[in-house]
């Protein structure tokens, strides 16, 4: 067996392989890299996209939670949409009409992500208890007037940060955890299917902040963490990632697929957005706001999403911002939290509905507001 | 699917292993080298399968390619092109003749398909600003910009005379790079690049050695902006015994000292650190706090972290907690009733009520 001091040895020798490796890794990738999307975009003539102040006009607020809204969900095909709060409630919203359809008191009032199956008939929500609770929409409500849960998906280590089902596939789930992992869940059984990352480290390093499954290739979904990188898996194969992504300086907060399924957007608390190229692990550009007059850090990224072009990226900020960068020049067009009728407080959670007519914030205002193009107010013209 | 009846089951409690092994000795580097060895295996694939990968300007050009093929309803409507350049514009692709004047005499922007322009061969100039600048439009191979002599290529790369570049200014191009301002022919050197400010640093020496694109001057950073603990490349001042295995990503988060204690702490949502959420939520737990489970109380709940007593008030301690432990620290209740119980089985949210610290019933319940 080999002594304490040879281990030491190779220790080194392997740590410094690992480094060297990295290196040149990084220089490899820095030869390849001879523009970036907003440089081509300006070599080829686009023109940059222009809105006026009142171009993205809010066209509804959905009042109704007491505490800060932590997260967001469209339906797929209907315009429902679902919130999680910190006053432990899930409400269903349809958000043509403003009503609420449902409002689902929790068990654990620590929730921190929700999402609707693709039916739209079901839930799903986790946070602190370290477990994602499942309702179905049609049950009957109990004698408190409580909706019951259908299933709890427990195993998770850690606070379920993200969750997302599978496009297509209301038995399918993946969620993210603070104990470093993703899991892959069979809703009707509550079983794990498959764990990515875990106790023999080949996924993150550290908590899992979010989550986006490829809508156009279902096997594949990246995830962001506080390590600072994202990371692709395939999930017919949980042993290893396919590719890591390195580029951001602080934790990863959202992760984002882009619409042509081969690129996806980042949002990171070191104040950067960053667009990757999915087969390559190329970053293909950084969107970085000016920093203030006052020098001051700069605030994080909380959430994105992109329009259903992919021509605008929506970013959310942790000082009470909400950027919509033109994508492919690199440049922000509008600042939707300076608008009239804008949210009060930070934006945690953004969503595009799924015809990409309409973008929903989420705030620490306890509102949710929904916006559309002005001149395209349909279906949101009837109040 | 079938529905479930709606019980919630306490979720199961298996015994598992302690979540960190054994972290002196051998059997650390042992898997630490394992670990590394595994990490050197993966690297070396992605070296690999970097050979033969074409450079991000192809990936940029299917960006561009595919941004445009899906209406977009968040964008703003492009201006509706005048009748007249409507006819105008489906006479010139009959008739098929392209002259300079007569491109830029319209708003819209006649697309010439044979090759026919005045001194240059035609393309689609997307931009019309081109014309009426009085600049010709040169034509490249598959796209046009506007410079100051025809029909030259489009600077992709730095050359080494900017002659024979499009929109490379002479002073860009490399080697000499000291009055550089077209980022796109100058290299990313910071020996020699002239460079904005490090716009997203708050610090030019908060930049990398390794000289991200963006900052002008590339030293070292210092350790107030960068990991204390892990990932302590780049570091100047960094502890070199740092322990990655602490998974602190804050600055603020803890020294190494403190990170080598962190795995004591029980489990605490996974904390080992502050919190990230806790200013959502209320501090979850320091490590320090969660030495302080008390074991009677918390029986069969090995991850409570800071059992309240509150817990197990009005239990004898003969008896186990009736109710299972709270592990997340239950906030104070301004608007609860003081008078009732926390012992009422109704009662399924417990709290302290903030005025008379007396175990309360955050739901109210009436017994």
């Amino acid at each position: 067996m080999a002594s304490v001091a040879d281990l030491k040895e190779k220790h080194a020798a392997a740590t410094a392989s690992v480094n060297s490796l990295r290196e040149r890794l990084r220089q490899r990738r820095e030869m390849l890299l001879d523009t970036d999307v907003a440089r081509y975009s300006k070599v080829q003539g686009r023109a940059p996209v222009s809105f006026n102040p009142t171009d993205l006009v809010c066209c509804r607020t959905l009042q109704g939670h007491s505490g800060k809204v932590y997260s967001l969900d469209w339906t797929p095909e209907k315009n429902w949409i679902v919130s999680a709060s910190q006053d432990g409630r899930l409400i269903v919203w349809n958000a043509l009409t403003s009503q609420k359809t449902h409002a689902i008191k929790l068990h654990c009032p620590w929730v921190m992500t929700c999402a609707f199956a693709p039916n739209g008939q079901s839930v799903a929500c986790g946070g602190l208890d370290s477990a994602c609770s499942i309702f179905n929409l049609n049950s009957q409500a109990d004698r408190d007037g409580n909706m019951p849960v259908s299933r709890i998906l427990t195993g998770h280590k850690g606070y379920v940060s993200s969750c997302q089902y599978v496009p297509d596939q209301e038995t399918r789930l993946i969620t993210s955890s603070g104990d470093q992992t993703c899991v892959l869940w069979d809703v009707t059984t509550g079983q794990r299917i498959s764990i990515f990352g875990g106790e023999f480290p080949s996924g993150h390093t550290a908590d899992v902040q979010s989550v986006s499954i490829n809508s156009s290739n279902t096997n594949m979904f990246v995830s962001g963490s506080c390590d600072a990188t994202v990371r692709l898996w395939d999930i017919r194969i949980a042993s290893r990632a396919v590719r890591t992504y390195h580029g951001h300086e602080g934790d990863v907060n959202s992760v984002k697929f882009f619409p042509d399924g081969h690129r996806f957007g980042t949002g990171s608390e070191d104040g950067t957005c960053r667009l990757f190229d999915m087969r390559t692990g190329h970053q293909l550009q950084v969107y970085s706001r000016e920093p203030d007059r006052n020098d001051n850090e700069l605030p994080a990224v909380t959430s994105i999403a992109f329009s259903i072009s992919g021509r605008l990226l929506f970013a959310g900020y942790s000082n009470g911002d909400c950027y919509v960068w033109d994508t492919l020049l690199a440049e922000v067009v509008l600042n939707l939290g300076n608008l009239q009728n804008s949210h009060d407080g930070r934006i945690s959670c953004l969503g595009m509905s799924s015809d990409g007519s309409a973008l929903c914030t989420g705030s620490w205002d306890k509102n949710l507001k929904v916006r559309t193009f002005k001149k395209r107010l349909f279906p949101f013209t009837t109040s | 699917m079938g529905e479930e009846v709606a019980v919630v089951l306490e979720p199961p409690r298996p015994k598992s292993p302690p979540r960190y092994p054994d972290l002196c000795g051998r059997r650390r580097l042992q898997l630490e080298l394992q670990i590394l060895n595994r990490e050197i295996d993966f690297l070396k694939d992605e070296l690999q399968s970097l050979e033969g990968v074409p450079q991000v300007s192809r990936s940029c050009k299917e960006v561009n390619e595919f941004v445009g093929t899906k209406q977009d309803p968040l964008l703003p409507i492009e201006k509706k092109r005048h009748r007249s350049c409507r006819l105008f514009w489906w006479i010139r692709s009959k008739v098929c003749i392209c002259a300079s004047w007569i491109c830029c005499s319209c708003q819209c922007l006649p697309k010439c398909k044979s090759p026919c322009c005045f001194d240059c061969s035609c393309c689609s100039c997307p931009d019309v600003s081109c014309c009426r600048s009085g600049k010709k439009r040169c034509c490249g191979l598959d796209n046009c910009s506007c410079c100051d002599s025809c029909c030259k290529p489009v600077c992709t790369s730095c050359s080494p005379s900017c002659s024979s570049c499009c929109n490379c200014k002479p002073s860009c191009c490399k080697p000499n790079c000291s009055s550089c301002c077209n980022l796109s022919c100058c290299k990313p050197d910071c020996g020699s690049c002239c460079k904005p400010n490090c716009s997203g640093f708050k610090l030019p020496s908060c930049c990398k050695f390794q000289c991200s694109p963006s900052c002008c001057h590339c030293t070292l950073p210092s350790c107030s902006s960068c990991n204390p603990c892990g990932s302590c490349k780049g570091c100047c001042s960094c502890p070199s015994d740092c322990k990655p295995s602490c998974g602190c990503f804050s600055a603020q988060c803890c020294s190494c000292r403190e990170c080598c204690s962190c795995p004591q702490c029980s489990s605490c949502f996974g904390c080992f650190k502050p919190f990230k959420w806790s200013s959502l939520f209320g501090s979850c737990c320091s490590c320090k706090q969660c030495f302080k489970c008390q074991s009677s109380c918390c029986k069969g709940a090995p991850s409570c972290c800071k059992c309240q007593s509150s817990c197990c008030e009005g239990e004898d301690g003969s008896s186990s907690c009736w109710r299972s432990c709270c592990s997340i620290p239950k906030p104070s209740c301004s608007g609860c009733s003081c008078g009732c119980v926390w012992s009422c089985k109704k009662c399924t949210e417990g709290c302290r009520c903030s005025g008379c610290r007396n175990p309360c019933c955050a739901t109210g319940c009436l017994c």
